[in-house]
């Protein structure tokens, strides 16, 4: 496989974009990282698109933007894997340029859910949910325990649960979540294309907001953005060639999917016992790290951008991605390890807690890490210097993840 | 360069309405009838792998670690183990509405009442179910604590025959 490098990044600004449509908001981060690469559009060969198909109540946007985007007689393709996609996508991407087929490959996702009524949730998470729902009507649920299911899933759905399973295990409480949640916001503060930025949060802030159901409040939740996220890739030859200077190589990638936990499809019982056993997260880690040529990841490895769009889940995924032993990242939050001017800062960009346009949030990962390394995230940029990053995406009925290790020099420098 | 729009604030906004009428899912014949059928003789029948020997429970059709057909059922025990769970806060009119219908208001659920939810193992399966534990305070769940099904005063056969859990002992709490 051929060495890739990432040479443009480029985000929307996040939030609530009532200012254009789809095909400008994914314009906006496409041209972004064209200008961050100093190129132009015609040294793009293929283009990568994915978002979270259904949450933004428009079926195909695809159909469109692809002309604002300069896609026009090039290859172009669009992937969904629910929350992982912006992973997915940027994996795509890099497997076109580290096969050969193509020299300069864009990847770019996004979501805009305030085009649907409801964000998110009629048009998304419902449609998810309505085939098992509909199957335990069929066979004799009463309108009591459908209200019941809906008390958690109107609160954050399977990742409540999930919340409660991590606690069971990692014996951490809800204070913890307060903590990372807290972190989540302050760091957004310092992030321009950040949603929910709230300066010099603390976690009694958090504890002060309203509890949807224990052990998740209204402060542990992320928001529903709109934004878009875009790297582009190039193999060896084509950064020389287009002069390009400053640049993040992929060292290595990796993506493992799970059984559905929960009840699976029309209401079967799976052997995923624990929602955050995420052995999908570790699969990828592994064979992520073993690509890329590292060993030790809590040493090897300087910062990482996971995707949590809830507190409990940055703890779980750090444990899952191997930076701290299983049950034990509460402890490493307590004395502010993963903090922006930590020894290992996590989510430094404040992640997706704090901003979530769920398609653009996976692609958001790899665009941070890499800044990161870059030394370009400006103001949440890590005082650390950042030789290794990862990036990981996270979705699906908690089952999908990515993994993508990003360095300042390709493996085997 | 680029198209990056300043003329605007907003964009323009048609409403539209379109009935996308019903869907229709698949989902193997009957095996679920025959779960639910045997609620009314208060018994819980899940599938099992003969070749990992994972009971599931629900039952399902096939066995995802193995990828073979579970076509054996086994009866398990009404006894599991409380994973972990969640609470509600005291539940309000106007807090739980679901598909448009505020289920206070339309009494599926009681003003003021705590529902605990919890994420049970039945003994002898390999997968977990959430049920609602009821008859104990919130402040005295325990992760591990054993518990029992609960049935309905009159069974017939139906999801909603299986109420929930609660405590298989009495414990104090010192
Ligand atoms: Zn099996």
């Amino acid at each position: 496989m051929r060495r890739v490098a990432i040479i443009g990044c480029g985000q929307s600004k996040h939030g609530r974009r009532t200012d254009v449509n789809q095909a400008e908001l994914v314009a906006e981060a496409v041209w972004a990282a064209i200008e961050d690469a100093n190129i132009g559009p015609e040294d793009i060969e293929a283009y990568a698109v994915g978002n979270m198909q259904g949450f933004g109540g428009i079926c195909q946007p695809d159909l469109v933007f692809a002309d604002y985007i300069a896609a026009g007689g090039k290859a172009m393709q669009r992937v969904a894997t629910g929350g992982t996609v912006g992973g997915s996508t940027a994996h795509l991407g890099y497997y076109e340029v580290a096969s050969g087929m193509y020299d300069v490959v864009l990847a770019v996702s996004w979501e805009k859910h305030t085009d649907s009524a409801e964000p998110g949730a009629t048009t998304g998470l419902l449609h998810v949910a309505f085939a098992n729902l509909s199957y335990m009507m069929k066979i004799g649920m009463d309108m009591r325990s459908f209200a019941i299911m809906g008390l958690a899933g109107a609160a954050a759905g399977i990742s409540a649960y999930q919340a409660a399973f991590y606690m069971a295990r990692s014996g951490c409480r809800i204070e913890h979540f307060d903590m990372v949640a807290a972190k989540a916001r302050r760091n957004a503060a310092k992030n321009k294309y950040a949603h929910l930025k709230w300066p010099n949060c603390t976690p009694e802030d958090i504890a002060k907001t309203e509890m949807l159901i224990w052990p998740m409040r209204f402060g542990h939740v992320c928001p529903a953005s709109d934004g878009a996220s875009c790297v582009i890739y190039a193999n060896e030859d084509a950064v020389r060639r287009l002069g390009v200077k400053e640049v993040a190589w992929v060292k290595g990638v990796a993506a493992y999917a799970d059984e559905e936990a929960d009840q699976g499809e029309s209401y079967q019982g799976t052997a995923v016992v624990d929602y955050s056993d995420q052995t999908g997260a570790i699969l990828s880690a592994k064979k992520a790290y073993e690509r890329a040529g590292i060993k030790d990841p809590r040493k090897e490895i300087d910062m990482a951008e996971i995707y949590a769009p809830f507190p409990h889940q940055e703890l779980m995924f750090s444990e899952r991605l191997g930076f701290f032993d299983d049950g034990t990242a509460w402890k490493a939050v307590e004395e502010g390890v993963t903090e922006i001017d930590g020894d290992f800062p996590i989510c430094p960009s404040g992640g997706v807690n704090t901003t979530n346009a769920i398609g653009s949030s996976g692609m958001q990962r790899v665009v941070e890490a890499a800044l990161q390394i870059m030394g370009k995230a400006e103001d949440h940029q890590v005082p650390k210097d950042v030789r290794n990053a990862v990036a990981h995406a996270w979705g699906g009925q908690v089952q999908f993840n990515t993994v993508m290790v990003l360095g300042d020099r390709p493996k085997g420098w | 360069m680029g198209l990056i729009k300043e003329k605007f604030d907003k964009t323009m906004q048609v409403e539209g309405e379109w009935n996308i009428g019903a869907y229709r899912w698949k989902a193997p014949e009957g095996y679920l009838d025959e779960y639910v059928r045997n609620f009314k003789e208060r018994k819980i029948i899940g599938t099992l792998c003969t070749s990992c020997g994972r009971a599931y429970v629900p039952p399902r059709e096939i066995c995802a670690r193995c990828f073979t057909e579970t076509t054996e059922k086994v009866e398990v025990s009404q006894y599991g183990e409380v994973l972990a769970f969640l609470v509600s806060p005291p539940l309000e009119k106007g807090k739980v509405v679901i598909a448009g219908i505020d289920a206070v208001q339309a009494g599926f659920l009681k003003e003021g009442e705590r529902i605990i939810l919890a994420m049970v193992r039945f003994e002898g399966t390999a997968s977990s179910m959430v049920l609602p534990l009821i008859n104990i305070e919130p402040e005295k769940v325990r992760v591990g604590m054993k518990v029992k099904a609960v049935w309905a005063e009159e069974c017939q056969g139906k999801l909603a025959d299986l109420v929930g859990v609660e405590p298989a002992f009495e414990v104090k709490y010192e």
